[in-house]
């Protein structure tokens, strides 16, 4: 149950962040619920992913959109700036390139919205440190040998991986104990779940004219 | 070459092996090759089998277990279903162009086809005032997922409420008639269409 407390203030969040009457791709929908809000609150197009044929069902139960298919293919078919907004919430972590599809959802959607559990909550340092096995928590229910998630990272991590790739940090936002949102300070250590509204930086958009770099004897 | 086709005017009682060829080809179609390497692999016809033949279906191969089946398609598709009804409708089929006929996109120089084609389509579905549920089975090659795709897409690029389904299947396109109810893909095709009726809003 704690999970699902986590989980609704995590959407909660996510759709603070949302303008209204916008298109919106989610990426691992699961059940829709997000989307659903999404509906209801923001009046937007949206449009869910999902490789599951259950959490699929209960989409289309929901009246909530969905199209059953898996990430990992890498969303070939979907046009750059198809979407205002693409969210993949608690589904970076589970995918199998997570580095290329962030790039490709920083395409695909004119902004992008991320939310993953942060591993270097100081629940899990302590886990690992007196306990020496893989931590599970409120938010990571899971044994080692049945998750989802094959590519755990920190806040520090995702945080580098957005500079060293030119995507810059619209907007930042943290969930500690109990699912309640906390400052910016110190998350990497108290947030338990991070949320990030992502955009491709700058140079990224450009079009890049590479300088031609003249011999020696001619150099200015 | 089928002698008794005469221009597609067949007399009565015509034996028509072509339509029963032409439907046995097409059936393989329906099916997929690791449906029919599981259901036949290279089994050959049983004897008590062999021997309730029509003369119509020893007119064909029946050695092997699948060349039975096959011809015995033949035979029962010819039995209910009139020649030139088969030719007008293939036909009809053949011409249907949705993108053409409803998109009115002009196949210019400066376009690939494809990319015709494909804005064709966009515009075509503009018009679609239904939520959509789309269904297809991962072996069918007849509707192929990835046909069913290019639909979801020029959906989604209209805002169109559309949800999409492939059910993983080794029966190809046949996997829609499986008799057995608690087959995979029976209970997850009822329960997609329960879930989208019970919800849309009257």
């Amino acid at each position: 149950m704690y999970r699902d407390i986590y989980l609704k203030n995590t959407y909660e969040e996510i759709v603070k962040l949302i303008d209204a009457d916008t298109r919106v791709l989610d990426l691992g929908c699961g059940d829709g619920e997000m989307l659903f809000m999404l509906y209801e609150r923001k009046n937007v197009y949206g449009l869910g992913l999902d490789i599951d044929t259950t959490e699929v069902l209960k989409c289309i139960k929901r009246g909530v959109s969905v199209v059953q298919e898996d990430i990992n293919n890498g969303l070939k078919k979907y046009k750059d700036n198809s979407f205002d907004y693409v969210v993949m919430s608690e589904t970076l972590q589970a995918v199998k390139d997570p580095d290329k599809i962030l790039k490709k959802i920083l395409k695909v959607g004119k902004k992008a919205i991320v939310a993953f559990p942060n591993f270097a909550h100081y629940k899990t340092r302590l886990s690992i440190l007196f306990n020496g096995k893989m931590p599970k928590s409120n938010i990571l229910p899971f044994e080692w040998y049945d998750t989802p998630n094959i590519h755990h990272l920190t806040i520090r991590d995702f945080k580098d991986f957005c500079k060293n790739s030119g995507i810059k940090i619209l907007s930042e936002v943290y969930l500690g104990d109990n699912g309640k949102r906390i400052g910016n300070t110190f998350t990497n250590f108290f947030a338990e779940e991070a949320i990030f509204l992502l955009q491709k930086g700058e140079d990224e958009k450009k079009v890049q004219i590479k300088e031609i770099s003249l011999p020696f004897p001619f150099k200015k | 070459m089928d002698n008794e086709y005469k221009k597609g005017i067949y007399g009565k009682g015509a034996k028509i092996p072509g339509l029963a060829i032409a439907r046995m080809i097409g059936h393989i179609s329906y099916l997929s090759e690791q449906g029919m390497d599981k259901k036949f692999n290279r089994r050959l016809e049983e004897p008590s089998f062999a021997a309730k033949m029509s003369d119509f279906e020893k007119q064909f191969e029946t050695e092997f277990a699948v060349e039975g089946y096959l011809a015995y398609q033949g035979k029962k598709f010819v039995d209910r279903f009139d020649a030139n009804s088969y030719i007008a409708i293939t036909k009809a089929m053949d011409l249907f162009d949705l993108g053409a006929r409803y998109g009115d996109e002009k196949y210019t120089e400066d376009k690939s086809p494809e990319k015709a084609a494909e804005k064709a389509l966009q515009k075509a579905f503009k018009r679609v005032k239904a939520e959509i549920l789309l269904v297809s089975f991962s072996s069918d090659w007849l509707f192929s997922p990835e046909q069913a795709f290019d639909i979801v897409q020029a959906l989604t690029i209209n805002n169109k409420d559309v949800s999409y389904i492939e059910i993983p299947s080794i029966h190809g396109h046949d996997a829609f008639l499986l008799e057995k109810k608690t087959a995979f893909e029976n209970v997850v095709l009822t329960q997609a269409i329960k879930n989208f009726i019970s919800h849309i809003k009257v």
